[in-house]
């Protein structure tokens, strides 16, 4: 019995180590030498900015496109590519970049659910909408090569669950983050090449930059507050209030709009955090800004409001309890509306430093940079759906 | 009855259980050719002979997707099966299934070890949930030497929860400490479990110790009838009760290990299968084991077909097998429930 088993589990190692440890994925093609890394590394440190990581400028050479996605791989496009999937979950962050571009409306053939809540800006502004395919947001690469995609992109994250198996079919995955200031830049470029207009995303990064280093101008040598950005949820009838983690764009922006994020000391993972009350009244904020993603901020702080142990905070009783701004989402999300926020955030904080600030023309000027939408348009369509403390 | 009608009725009813071992071998054969061909791709439905010749993607698809997926899916649900149907017996309680003995919660914990603090590279993953599958195994046994309370059967089984609710609460803390963007979606899918990711690299790496545990227990099915009955007899019958005992739980925890390592948490199949197979071969295992990983086989095949095909999003196949295991479940009680009337 004895040799028997000595036998067989000598044989099942060898079998093991026969197994191919290479992931079984075409090796990518090797492009062109990388140039210039974007966004500039001086301008970025001189905005106060974490240098993104080193990237190369995609370049064009006889016809054919060779991009560096966030992996460091090389792909190369002898054509635009006409049929792309935008897959995984969440991704309307993704989705909201990718129609910065317009040939997304003609190119893109399939997304996942592009909406929060109830709102989704893609079905209002891409009219063929209706004719792409929704795909869930745990769709595997049986569902998504049926609709024969030539290009997939996908958050970094997904490599393994979902972009090796796409890869091995031969269809290449442009992977993105799209989940901090720098990495806007950076993607925001990588579409550009993706849909062929790379100086449209030159001109829209420089739009960003602009907005940022302007703020920051202003904001040089100021106090900063000592600021709390909680997201408020009632899920399963449940209250709780949780903070975000350091790396996040909520605490991003705090940092980059004037203020003192106080929930850093306290993180204890790498998502949300839930804070008690008591911690809450113990951390004795200047400004709380509370988020909300399925109800309109605004109504949950006059709720708040109304409750006799917030009212015993001193944010509340100066009047600094704030519901977060939004319109179709919430402004504080790694979502193209981040810039949004950051010009609003940093406005409620320094209102003697932004006495000018105007949300509506804020609005109006982001969705026609962004993406060409007129002033009846954004009236109609964007400013009704304005949630937090806005006009 | 005389002796030479007796022998008659064993012979007839042998042969009549070989000839439902092969024609449920023949389907599963059947079956697994009508799943390559059925999927998404180029519409929801069967992809014809034709396209799979013409189009280069078809034939990617079903060369270098479709057939490690399925071949996973036969050996998931042959593993899981032949180990709920070997726990089953050895312990004497049919209540019992693969996950026993910290077996899932422990490859689960690994798993999510190793997404949130060292890689979610596929092969790291893989190898930490078989790691832990076979620690919590080495650990329930562990502990069930040392408990002083009750027989053998009954510490292993209570050392098997105490383990597992340890890894459990393990797992509930890693989840806390997740990245909610990437690390906890990908936990959640792991422990709903899935085929979704399955490459052929995937595929080879749990081949060989599914197919030596299961060989092992096939060859030793014979062994298993005398080693459920109590020690005293087992051991008159000339085996070694303990050190077989316990070399068909390694054998029967090995290739579990290795398909929950890929798959992640696919539940109720070592519980339902092994009563169906007792079902239909009877309580003899030279049957019922390899009916067992047949009907386990199907099972799987067809879950994962549900899975992939019926929305154009992936269905977790723990869901689904849970889903009709339940409802199969339920019909097997009132199936009994009605023997035990007459």
């Amino acid at each position: 019995m004895g040799r028997f088993t000595t036998i067989a589990l000598l044989i099942c190692y060898l079998l093991a180590a026969c197994a191919d440890s290479a992931p079984n994925v075409p090796p990518s093609p090797v492009g062109t030498e990388a140039s210039t890394p974007y966004p500039d590394v001086a301008e970025t440190q001189a905005l106060g900015l974490q240098e993104a990581a080193p990237y190369p400028e995609p370049s064009f050479s006889g016809g054919v496109v060779s991009i560096r996605d966030v992996l460091g791989r090389d792909l190369q496009f002898s054509a635009p590519p006409q049929r792309i999937v935008i897959a995984g979950k969440a991704l309307f962050m993704l989705a909201n970049a990718a129609y910065i571009f317009p040939e997304a409306k003609a190119r893109v053939v399939a997304l996942g659910q592009t909406g929060q809540g109830s709102e989704n800006f893609i079905a209002l502004y891409d009219p063929q909408y209706e004719q792409k395919a929704t795909l869930a947001g745990d769709a595997g690469a049986e569902q998504i090569v049926a609709y024969q995609p030539d290009l997939v992109l996908l958050k970094s994250y997904l490599v393994e669950s979902l972009g090796k198996p796409i890869e091995i079919l031969g269809i290449p995955v442009v992977y993105l983050d799209l989940e901090t200031p720098e990495q806007y830049w950076r993607d925001l470029t990588t579409l550009g090449h993706i849909f062929g207009q790379p100086d449209r995303a030159e001109q829209i990064v420089a739009y960003y930059q602009k907005k940022v280093a302007k703020l920051q101008q202003v904001l040089q040598g100021i106090e900063k507050p000592k600021v709390l950005v909680l997201q408020y949820s009632d899920k399963d009838g449940k209250v709780a209030f949780n903070v975000p983690p350091q790396t996040w764009m909520q605490t991003i922006m705090t940092e980059l709009a004037g203020g003192e994020p106080l929930w850093k000391e306290i993180e204890l993972g790498k998502g949300w955090t839930q804070v008690t009350l008591e911690q809450i009244a113990a951390w004795d904020a200047d400004k709380i800004f509370v988020i909300s993603y399925f109800r309109d901020s605004r109504e949950v702080v006059d709720e708040l409001k109304q409750d006799a142990q917030w009212q015993a905070m001193r944010a509340v009783q100066q009047g600094n309890l704030v519901g977060f701004a939004g319109d179709l989402y919430s402004w504080d999300q790694p979502d193209v509306r981040w810039v949004l926020g950051l010009s609003w955030l940093a406005a409620r904080m320094h209102p003697n430093l932004f006495p000018d600030y105007d949300a509506v023309q804020e609005v109006t000027e982001f969705y026609q940079t962004l993406y060409g939408l007129d002033e009846a348009f954004v009236n109609a369509k964007i400013i009704p759906t304005f949630s937090g403390d806005l006009p | 009855m005389t002796d030479s009608q007796a022998l008659v009725w064993v012979r007839t009813n042998n042969l009549r259980r070989q000839r439902m071992l092969w024609a449920l071998g023949i389907g599963l054969i059947a079956l697994f050719w009508i799943s390559l061909m059925l999927g998404r791709y180029p519409t929801p439905g069967f992809l014809s002979l034709e396209r799979l010749m013409t189009d280069e993607l078809a034939e990617r698809l079903v060369f270098q997707l479709r057939l490690p997926r399925l071949l996973t899916a036969m050996l998931l649900g042959m593993s899981l099966s032949a180990a709920g149907f070997v726990f089953q017996l050895l312990f004497g309680n049919p209540l019992v299934e693969p996950g026993f003995l910290g077996v899932s919660q422990g490859a689960a914990f690994g798993a999510a070890l190793s997404i949130v603090f060292f890689s979610s590279s596929a092969l790291i993953v893989q190898t930490n949930a078989a790691v832990f599958a076979l620690a919590g195994l080495g650990l329930s046994y562990l502990l069930a030497r040392r408990l002083r309370y009750g027989g053998w059967v009954l510490r292993l089984i209570l050392a098997g929860i105490a383990i597992s609710a340890f890894f459990s609460s393990g797992v509930g803390l890693l989840k806390i400490l997740a990245d909610p963007l990437g690390q906890l979606p990908e936990i959640t899918f792991w422990l709903l479990g899935g085929l979704a990711s399955l490459t052929w690299q995937k595929f080879f790496s749990i081949l060989p110790f599914s197919l030596l545990g299961l060989t092992f227990l096939l060859l030793y099915r014979w062994r298993l009838n005398v080693l459920a009955l109590t020690d005293e007899t087992a051991f008159s019958l000339g085996a070694a009760p303990h050190r077989e005992r316990a070399l068909l739980i390694v054998a029967a925890v090995l290739p579990t290990a290795a398909v929950i390592s890929v798959a992640g948490m696919v539940g109720w199949v070592g519980l339902i299968v092994p009563h169906l197979s007792r079902r239909l071969f009877g309580a003899e295992a030279r049957f019922s084991l390899p009916g067992a990983m047949l009907i386990g086989g199907w099972f799987l095949l067809f879950c994962d077909n549900l899975a992939r095909t019926v929305l154009n999003g992936e269905i977790p196949l723990g869901i689904l097998t849970s889903l009709i295991g339940a409802g199969t479940f339920l019909v097997l009680l009132s199936w009994r429930g009605k023997q035990w009337q007459r």
